[in-house]
């Protein structure tokens, strides 16, 4: 037994190493992407980002929500409008937006507290309609139908127009996000989260404040949807609404199912999943000779078939074919 | 029936007084239900499904909230104040911990963990490790286990694993509901030999309710009988044991010799 849980804490080492090489491997090549490819980049890390959030609240403590978009879009209009109307600079502004969209995100959890399963599922969709609404009637907020536009901050008097430059400060909110999403698992609340998603009378019983659980589970989801809804806004610089749609929320929903519940490295894969895979079955149809409007219906087809096979063949997500593979590799190489 | 109590000089830590429960207002279990008990005493609930014995544990655990019941009259003093109505969380830290059936652990998570969630609302955490291993002591069937999920035991460990789990809270008046529930007789008997073994060593005093008559009075030094939301009976296992009604409706018909 104690043999095993050395080489299991060495695996775990492992893991950590590995993290901070692909940390540091990413970053670099940021530097020397096309701009194509760093686009995608930039918008994978993001979608981790958020993806993180959203596996706190639904894999970790097992609370459903199809309204992470529109958190999203709230972090998104909150950090513009903090920034460019009111001149805040950069840094308070995304972490604003983050506190903002956490703000609505508890308003909107309180119904996890009565609600569970599809029963919750519909909640969060009203609250997705109610605030997309809210993005199409603001228009001072957001443009509206129209969009808007939201210029690239200067942070730390780095002016980060340049797409790699920015990249970079994506990629630090979401290394920033993936720490406290380890290290929140490993405390209190981490447990609390279990312990309501796995039985929550049997929570209640061992003293678990179930009102607390809950809302912190909302509250911190829908900071995370915060922050990456700002960085997506200066990514994106003319914002649409559309990029915070009933869709995207399905998308984020489906990319931490993929990727797998309740683990870091599910929303990393998750999210390479959800981008990467139109772009492959974009570059599939061209080296086909077919027209890219003749792929895109196709391309949904098979993209919805790719999900189901997955949840067929794989359950528990791309992180525990990963996890599988680097153990594998990782105890041939130390034989 | 403080006369009824063995041992007059140990102070009393749980007093039910003439409790009356409703579910959504509407349901009506318990009539006017009072116990007392003193500490280091081992009582036993005995009654058919329906009778209320479960709603007792309940409303003594702070349980009763998240099923839609309230206490309507009557109060819960424990040791003296009235925790009537008090969150589960709150009776927790006071030191009264509900167990509840087996399938109750927690699936997805190891042996361990369920452990250690059991010792979630102590603020003592440094000695968490030397206490799972003092619960292991009691189960020793959950030490193999303990890194794997707990949804693959089978009944009768989990509800080992449930009980070990709320010894974790070290609690002073652990309530035991239905520990019997879904197991086979072999595994009833062990499951009580351990109950027994548990009393003794951690000194602590238990309310068990129970469908297993006999089992129930085999390790209970006073037995109550509910029916209908009411306390039938009360008495020693012995005298209960002899009671022709008790015979009949729960021990398999009339006593012979």
């Amino acid at each position: 037994m104690n043999l095993e849980s050395d080489r299991y804490r060495s695996v775990k080492a492992g893991n950590r190493l590995g993290a901070v090489v692909l940390v540091l491997g990413v970053g670099i090549a940021s530097q020397f992407l096309s701009g194509s490819q760093l686009a995608l980049l930039t918008v994978i890390t993001i979608y981790a980002l958020a993806g993180m959030g959203l596996n706190l609240l639904t894999g970790n403590a097992g609370l459903i929500s199809i309204a992470h978009a529109a958190f999203m879009g709230v972090g998104a209009f909150s950090a513009a409008y903090l920034n460019v109307n009111l001149g805040v600079p950069a840094l308070p502004s995304i972490l604003l937006a983050g506190g903002i969209a956490a703000a609505v995100g508890l308003l909107f959890g309180l119904p996890s507290l009565r609600l569970k399963g599809v029963y919750l599922v519909m909640a969060s969709f009203s609250a997705q309609i109610i605030l997309f609404w809210f993005f199409e009637q603001a228009r001072w907020l957001t443009g509206g139908e129209d969009g808007r536009f939201v210029e690239r901050p200067i942070v730390l008097g780095i002016d980060l127009q340049e797409g790699s430059r920015y990249y970079l400060l994506v990629l630090a909110f979401a290394v920033l996000g993936a720490v406290a999403y380890a290290n929140l698992l490993r405390t209190r609340m981490g447990r609390a989260f279990a312990a309501v998603r796995e039985n929550p009378r049997a929570a209640e019983i061992m003293g678990v404040n179930l009102f607390r659980t809950k809302m912190t589970a909302f509250a911190v989801s829908t900071f995370y949807a915060g922050v990456a809804g700002a960085l997506m806004a200066w990514y994106l610089e003319f914002v649409a609404i559309q990029a915070f749609s009933l869709f995207i929320s399905i998308q984020l929903l489906a990319l931490v199912i993929i990727g797998g519940l309740g683990t870091l490295a599910g929303a990393v894969l998750g999210a390479l999943f959800i981008v990467l895979t139109p772009e492959l079955l974009d570059g599939l149809a061209l080296q086909l000779g077919m027209e890219t409007g003749q792929m895109a219906p196709v391309r949904q087809g098979i993209f919805g078939l790719l999900i189901v096979i997955f949840l067929l063949y794989e359950p528990h997500g791309m992180a525990r074919s990963w996890r599988r593979l680097t153990t594998y590799l990782f105890l041939k190489i130390s034989k | 029936m403080t006369a009824e109590l063995p041992e007059q000089s140990t102070p009393l830590l749980l007093e039910v007084e003439g409790l009356h429960v409703a579910y959504n207002r509407v349901v009506r279990v318990l009539h006017g239900v009072s116990l007392a008990i003193r500490e280091g005493e081992f009582v036993g609930v005995l009654g058919a499904n329906g009778a209320g014995k479960s709603t007792l544990l309940k409303s003594i655990s702070g349980m009763l909230k998240s099923e839609g019941g309230a206490v309507t009259d009557g109060s819960v003093l424990l040791r003296g104040n009235d925790v009537t109505g008090a969150a589960a969380r709150q009776m927790v830290r006071e030191g009264v911990l509900q167990v509840m059936e087996g399938r109750y652990v927690f699936p997805d998570l190891t042996v361990e963990e369920n452990l250690r969630m059991g010792a979630f609302s102590r603020s003592d955490t440094r000695t968490i490790r030397k206490d799972i291993e003092r619960v292991l002591g009691y189960f020793p069937r959950l030490v193999e286990r303990l890194k794997l999920k707990a949804g693959y035991l089978s009944g009768g460990e989990q509800q080992m694993l449930a009980i070990g789990r709320g010894l974790m809270a070290r609690p002073k008046l652990l309530l035991l509901d239905e520990p019997s529930m879904g197991l086979s007789p072999l595994l009833v008997k062990e499951v009580f030999r351990i109950v027994r073994e548990i009393r003794e060593n951690e000194g602590l005093t238990i309310l068990l309710v129970e469908q297993n008559a006999k089992q129930a009075l085999a390790v209970a030094d006073r037995a109550l009988v509910m029916e209908n939301g009411r306390v039938a009976l009360e008495g020693a296992p012995a005298d209960l044991e002899k009671s022709a009604e008790l015979q009949e409706l729960y021990l398999g018909g009339p006593r012979t010799g």
